[in-house]
């Protein structure tokens, strides 16, 4: 029975940390497309503003 | 002990990264108030999220170990409580690092960051202060390990070492990326 919870355990703490890993990785990516998105935003809004 | 042996070298490696990256939290937070950059704060906040990664790893594999050996999952030993009291007062400082962007706060932030490690050493030394039942194995005699599993001990810190080496970069560009949304997001939507 301990054998289960052992496994089960050390499954779960190599999957926090490579989900940490990932979450990163998939937060940065999110940024990234936020960010030029945003920056295409304030162009647009620069650009009426000389217009 | 048989293969709960193997979580020793995920559970002391861990810890050496937790305590590891809450010594540059220190660092940084000195150089913080010192210099007032933008970069060391997102430094500490980085640093501090990651060792509480590892710290709830080490908090974790260090039950699965002991169950078998003690007989129970958790005992209000020193060396345990001090490590559960260092987590709660890092999970504390992410919380007021996340409370705002005012200078006030960061500088708040930078101060609990020096007060909080006051409890590094605490952990460390715990187990040699006080009466406890958890194993030393680094003391000054020097490491208290058959030779193979010292090879393995020290792979294995060197191992999560790199992982450190490679997650503090990448959790500070994040961190940065953030901060630039909401710059941009202020700029779009006043």
């Amino acid at each position: 029975m301990f054998m289960i919870f052992f496994a089960i355990g050390y499954t779960l703490i190599w999957l926090l940390l490579f989900g940490y890993t990932l979450a990163i990785h998939g937060q940065q990516r999110k940024l990234e497309r936020e960010i030029s998105l945003l920056n295409e935003l304030v162009r647009e809004g620069t650009d009426r503003t000389v217009s | 002990m048989g293969i709960v042996q193997k979580v020793f070298y995920y559970h002391v490696a861990s810890a050496w990264i937790g305590l590891l990256a809450f010594c540059v939290v220190f660092a940084a937070s000195i150089a913080y108030l010192w210099k007032r950059s933008e970069g060391v704060n997102l430094l500490a906040l980085a640093s501090a999220e990651i060792g509480t990664v590892f710290i709830s790893g080490t908090l974790l594999t260090g039950p699965l170990w002991a169950y078998p050996i003690w007989n129970t999952w958790w005992t209000w030993d020193p060396r345990l409580t001090t490590t559960l009291v260092l987590w709660f007062m890092y999970v504390a400082y992410m919380v007021l690092q996340s409370g705002g962007e005012t200078e006030a706060k960061k500088r708040f932030a930078a101060i609990y960051g020096i007060v909080a490690f006051v409890n590094v050493p605490l952990v460390f030394f715990s187990a040699r202060w006080w009466r406890s039942i958890h194993p030393i194995v680094v003391s000054s005699e020097g490491v208290a390990l058959d030779a193979r599993m010292k090879v393995a001990l020290f792979a294995s810190l060197g191992v999560f070492s790199l992982l450190y080496i490679y997650l503090l970069p990448l959790r500070m560009k994040s961190l940065e990326l953030k901060a630039r949304v909401r710059q941009l997001k202020s700029e779009v939507l006043p």
